[in-house]
This record gives structure tokens, sequence and C-alpha cells, in this order.
């Protein structure tokens, strides 16, 4: 953006700013989704430039109040919205970690599969309805993440991923979600990671179960966990038992926390290891992957 | 002989000698056995038992049980 339109647009954010207050009575100033779109559109700019500018100029958009105290205030939030994230699978754990970036505020993602919305997807894909059956999973995410949040930019492949086309498809991103429901295709994704230099979220689950982790450039990740990959092992035991509604809200939810922290550099990520959570008996095992003299 | 605690997690449970339990038990091994001998005492058909982890670090079929040691035995889930 050009700074003589920025300066333009730090202007009239000034008359479209309101006082605002937090729950806890503090006074905040703050821009409404109807003052942001009006300056977009203004400006012929994007929401997520008014966003920054606000942001950077200690004005807090509605939407993110209530994030601020997560993402640490408006540094947070900026950082938030200048940073790329894929989501690699659309499906239980994608169509909803999506969803929940985009809530968050992250400026861009990149959404992935080539798939469709079956009948048996309903009883558990967030994303799937009755009305969009035989619909592509990536056009539907698309139009969710627009409604939900417009100032997220996305870019949109209805395809699989490939040993040939993952590198391209998950080019710009500093972190990626894996939501794949196959092992073949986590293998490829953490390759393509690993030399991109992105950090790769993993989840997966079966029935009453589920396990995150989160993999960084080198990591042994999935190598640790699964062993070297063999045709024979391409799925686990969600093919004889299922999956429910629940454990894909589950599990990408605590993916898309691990994704927070690795953007903000928050808390202690699941780095070397496997958080696996049996929610039959209530239990969470911690799995170390790696350790302190492995090579 | 070695003294092994173990831990079932998931479907596993059902191999729980003292009863469908996914809470950590002890097994006593002749020494020299190895997670391939483990297996096989408790009964987990092989393609059931992708992962375990010995002391929370996953090892192979031919790893040499020591007494002490803990083996936690997962299935292998994939689901997205």
């Amino acid at each position: 953006m050009r700074e003589d339109s920025s300066n333009s647009i730090r202007e009239a954010l000034k008359s479209a700013v309101r006082e605002g207050k937090a729950p806890d009575e503090t006074s905040y100033r703050k821009l409404s989704l109807e003052a942001e779109q009006a300056l977009a559109a203004k400006f012929s700019c994007s929401m997520k430039d008014i966003e920054i500018i606000a942001l950077e100029n200690n004005i807090i958009p509605e939407r993110y109040q209530r994030s601020l105290g997560t993402v640490g205030g408006e540094q947070g939030q900026l950082r938030l919205l200048k940073s790329c994230v894929g989501v690699v699978g659309l499906g239980g754990l994608g169509g909803l970690a999506g969803e929940l970036l985009a809530r968050m505020g992250v400026g861009s993602l990149v959404l992935v599969d080539g798939d469709t919305y079956s009948e048996s997807n309903l009883n558990r894909q967030l994303l799937s309805s009755q009305e969009n059956l035989g619909q592509k999973k990536a056009a539907v995410a698309r139009e969710r993440i627009k409604q939900v949040n417009s100032a997220v930019e996305m870019k949109v492949y209805e395809e699989y991923i490939t040993k040939s086309n993952v590198d391209d498809l998950i080019d710009s991103c500093q972190v990626v979600v894996d939501c794949l429901d196959n092992l073949k295709t986590r293998f490829l994704l953490q390759e393509s990671c690993a030399r991109k230099n992105a950090a790769l979220v993993h989840g997966a689950i079966a029935q009453f179960y589920g396990q995150v982790t989160t993999i960084l450039p080198g990591d042994k990740g999935l190598l640790a966990i699964y062993g070297a990959y063999k045709e024979e092992m391409n799925k686990g035991i969600e093919k004889q038992l299922g999956n429910p509604a629940t454990t894909p809200a589950l599990v990408a939810s605590l993916q898309v926390q691990e994704v927070l922290k690795v953007l903000l550099n928050k808390g202690t990520l699941l780095r070397n290891r496997l958080l696996y959570i049996d929610t039959l008996d209530g239990n969470c095992e911690q799995v170390q992957l790696a350790f302190e003299n492995d090579k | 002989m070695i003294k092994v605690e173990v831990v079932l997690f998931a479907t596993l449970r059902k191999y729980n000698p003292g009863g469908e339990s996914s809470e950590p038990f002890y097994l006593e091994m002749p020494e020299g056995s190895t997670i391939d001998d483990l297996l096989k005492t408790l009964k987990i058909p092989v393609r059931e038992s992708k992962q375990v982890f010995i002391n929370s670090r996953r090892q192979e079929w031919d790893y040499l049980l020591q007494n002490g040691d803990r083996a936690a035995i997962f299935p292998p889930i994939a689901g997205g």
C-alpha cells in the first residue's frame, strides 16, 4: 500500500473510531465491521489493509476485541493478520480448523482439498450440509470463511496434494495444518514442510481417540510416530471404527491452538511430543518423539 | 525374569490380561524377551499394534526389553 493512501486511511479512521467498553469496563478505541467495510470501499483496498492500519494505530477492530487477551494485544493480532497458514484436507479436521483460523484473524489462508461432500460426511464435517452434498469441500470452505471473516485472503486449491504439486501449494505458508486422512499424503506434506521451512501441526483421529503433535523442519515427526511409511499402513483403526462428530472438533481445536502458539511464539509447543487423547477413559498420554541425544 | 510395565491404549485395552482396561499393569517376561515376544504373550495381532513406545520412545519389534521398561502400545490412528 502506498504511503499517501495509508495516511489518508489513518485520517479517515479518526472519524470512524468509536469508544468501546471491554467487559472489565476499560475503554478502547473500536472500529466496527460496518466502518471497516466503508473504508475498504472508499479507498479501494482490502479489509485486511484497513485492519492492519487500525491496529498499528491502537484502534481495535471490534471483531477481535475478545481475542486480544489471548493473542497478546494489538501486536499479537497484527502478527496473526500478517501470517499465512495452510490447511491441507478440509474434512472433519480441516473444515473446522480453517474456520477457527479465520475467526482468530489469521490474514492469509491456503485451503487444499480435491474432495466433494457426500452424505457420510454429515455426521462430523462441520462445513457439510444437506444442501452442499456433491460440492467441492474447498469451494464450500472459501464461501464459509468469506462469511465469517472477509478480511482473510485465501488461496483455494480444489485438488489433492501430490508429490509434484505440494511444494507449490504450500509455498507461502509459515505453518501448515495436517488435516489429511491418510498416511501417504501426510508423509508427503511433512517432507514438503521441511523443504519449505514451514512448521507442520499434525492431527489424526479415530472414534474416541485423537492425537496432535507439532513438527518443525528437521524433526522426525511422523517417522517417530509411525516408523517409515509403508503402503499397507496407509490408514489406521478409523477404517474399522469410523469417526464421530466430537473427536474432529477436539483435535482440530488443539491443532489451531498449536498454530497460534507457533505464530505468536507463546507457550510450549507439542514439539517432539505426541499428545494421544483417549476420550473413552478421559486419559491423555504424552509420548516423547525425540530426545536430547538423538541425532 | 524381568518385570515390564505395560499400558494398552484405545482399542488394544481388550488385550489386558486382567480384563478390558487401559490401566497400566506389570508383566514378568524371561530375560532376552523382545517387543515381538511381549505382543505374542498378550496375544495382540501385529496388524493392530504398529506403534510400541518403550519409555516414551518408539522401538522396533526386535528391541530387547529391560527390567523396569514401560511399554505403551497404541493402535495407529490416521483419520481426518
